[in-house]
């Protein structure tokens, strides 16, 4: 009993916790700082007093923007459900052959390695200027986390109904839908939700680069020095931000714990 | 396991006429072993069509594993088994002890994927037939879960479960029927039901019905044949 708990009290986690925690204060002490010997504070509390009071004249061009941000992230995290499902699906190893769930996970890195902003910037290079370049940029940067997050919800089932239904002669799509979306579909509904908040939040930032949305007022109003336009767009991010977030929770809760909405 | 060995090797079973349409199961020397035990050594079992077969015998004595065989599961089982008439996908139904019921859908839907085998996969993005429905809702009702007919199976339970995964097999409507441990969870009186329903489904449809049971207190008159299997 005592080796037992011996063993148990140090494992492979609380290794990797110590390494982490270890790294990362040499990591900070090692990271180059600027040499000049600047008061943090005051340069913070300075440029702070340039965002108050917020500039509540733009309403009704930051509403537009707002409007067109959540458009842009409604757009993008539909086509990235619709590309992520059979990704997802493709990706899952008790679901897809292995070479075909190793090609699709090679894929998946590889959009998941490009950050959203690049995204942005590939898109307007392809398609100009304009939020529908955003719609594009933010469906291939969520696509490559949807689809992870739905490949792992597969693979996280329990495949014995499946696998009962395909013994008793079903075919394997049958077996699917019955048998594995049912358990699948909160779950898959769950991570929309929290990609359709996160789309949201990035559909704010790639208009610094043209692709549409509230961003694009951010960055104008950064270049003109407008910190008083700049504060009430960061407010207004904020509020959205806020209520998707209680809401999404709401609802995933919902949809997590109970039979249906 | 000696004892399993000579009660399988039941006296009159070698005899058995079957006549050319006739469902059957023969068994011959079937061998089955877990790690360095013998689960079966030897086993031979015939089973024709009208008849029922309990399994009875304390857990972990190998029921399970020989209703997997028959169904058909990948084991690594040395021996025969031969199955007339029966080998078609479809044509053998088997409830799990584990019950395997989808815990989202209704009792309804649940009884239905019993009927899973027959609806061609594009059919199942449309879900199914009212005259299928009204079929399975008949057996909900024999087994007296028609209150609960719309309602997700995980809020139902452990003997409400067991019933649906019960009326699923029945609803199956397969020439073979392979139940483990149908009736563990239930009352005295629907355990009667249950098994008067299997017993039903052997005599009046001419079915293969093959049972594995605990229970020590077994009719001797329901069953053709109990093996005591520990």
């Amino acid at each position: 009993m005592n080796n037992f708990l011996k063993e148990k009290k140090w494992n492979v986690l609380n290794t990797a916790v110590v390494i982490f925690s270890l790294l990362a204060i040499y990591s900070l002490f090692k990271l180059p700082s600027h040499d000049r010997q600047m008061s943090y504070l005051a340069n913070f509390s300075g440029f702070f007093k340039n965002f108050f009071p917020p500039d509540w004249s733009i309403w009704p061009e930051l509403w537009k923007s707002l409007l067109e941000t959540f458009q842009m992230a409604l757009g993008a995290t539909f086509f990235a459900i619709l590309i992520s499902l059979p990704l997802g699906f493709f990706s899952a190893r008790n679901l897809s052959p292995r070479f075909l769930s190793l090609l699709t996970r090679m894929i998946l890195n590889a959009i998941r390695s490009i950050p959203s902003l690049i995204w942005a910037l590939l898109a307007v290079a392809i398609m100009g200027v304009g939020p529908r370049a955003g719609v594009v940029a933010l469906a291939f940067y969520s696509l490559g986390y949807l689809a992870k997050f739905f490949s792992d919800a597969f693979e996280s089932l329990d495949m014995k109904v499946f696998e009962a239904f395909r013994a008793s002669g079903a075919s394997r799509v049958s077996s699917f839908i019955y048998g594995v979306w049912p358990a699948m579909r909160p779950l898959i509904s769950a991570h929309s939700i929290w990609m359709l908040e996160y789309n949201i939040r990035s559909a704010s930032i790639v208009g610094y680069v043209g692709a549409g949305g509230i961003g694009f007022q951010l960055y104008v109003y950064q270049e003109f020095y407008e910190w008083q336009r700049f504060s009430s767009v960061l407010i207004s991010i904020f509020i959205v931000v806020v209520i998707l977030d209680l809401f999404g929770e709401y609802l995933r809760s919902r949809l997590l714990n109970k039979t249906s909405l | 396991m000696g004892s399993f060995e000579a009660s399988l090797s039941a006296p009159g079973v070698e005899e058995m006429e079957l006549g050319p349409n006739e469902t059957s199961i023969d068994l011959r020397g079937l061998r089955l072993r877990r790690g360095d035990r013998w689960i079966f050594k030897n086993l031979d079992l015939s089973v024709k069509e009208g008849e029922l077969i309990v399994l009875r015998g304390c857990s972990g004595s190998g029921k399970t594993s020989l209703l997997s065989i028959l169904f058909g599961q990948r084991l690594p089982f040395e021996g025969e088994v031969k199955k007339h008439k029966c080998s078609l996908k479809g044509e053998v139904a088997m409830m799990y002890q584990d019950l395997r019921l989808v815990d989202e859908l209704s009792v309804l839907d649940n009884v239905l994927t019993g009927r899973l085998h027959q609806t061609p996969w594009w059919r199942s993005f449309f879900g199914f037939s009212r005259a299928q429905k009204n079929s399975a809702i008949q057996i909900i009702k024999e087994l007296e879960l028609d209150s609960f007919l719309n309602r997700p199976v995980k809020f139902l339970s452990g003997g409400e479960r067991q019933r649906v995964a019960v009326c699923r097999l029945l609803f199956q409507n397969a020439k073979v029927i392979l139940a483990d441990e149908p009736v563990s969870s239930l009352d005295p009186r629907l355990a009667e039901k249950v098994l008067l329903g299997l017993k039903r489904e052997a005599k009046e449809k001419s079915k293969i019905v093959i049972c594995a049971l605990h229970q020590r207190d077994i009719p001797s008159d329901f069953a053709d044949r109990i093996i005591d299997v520990c």
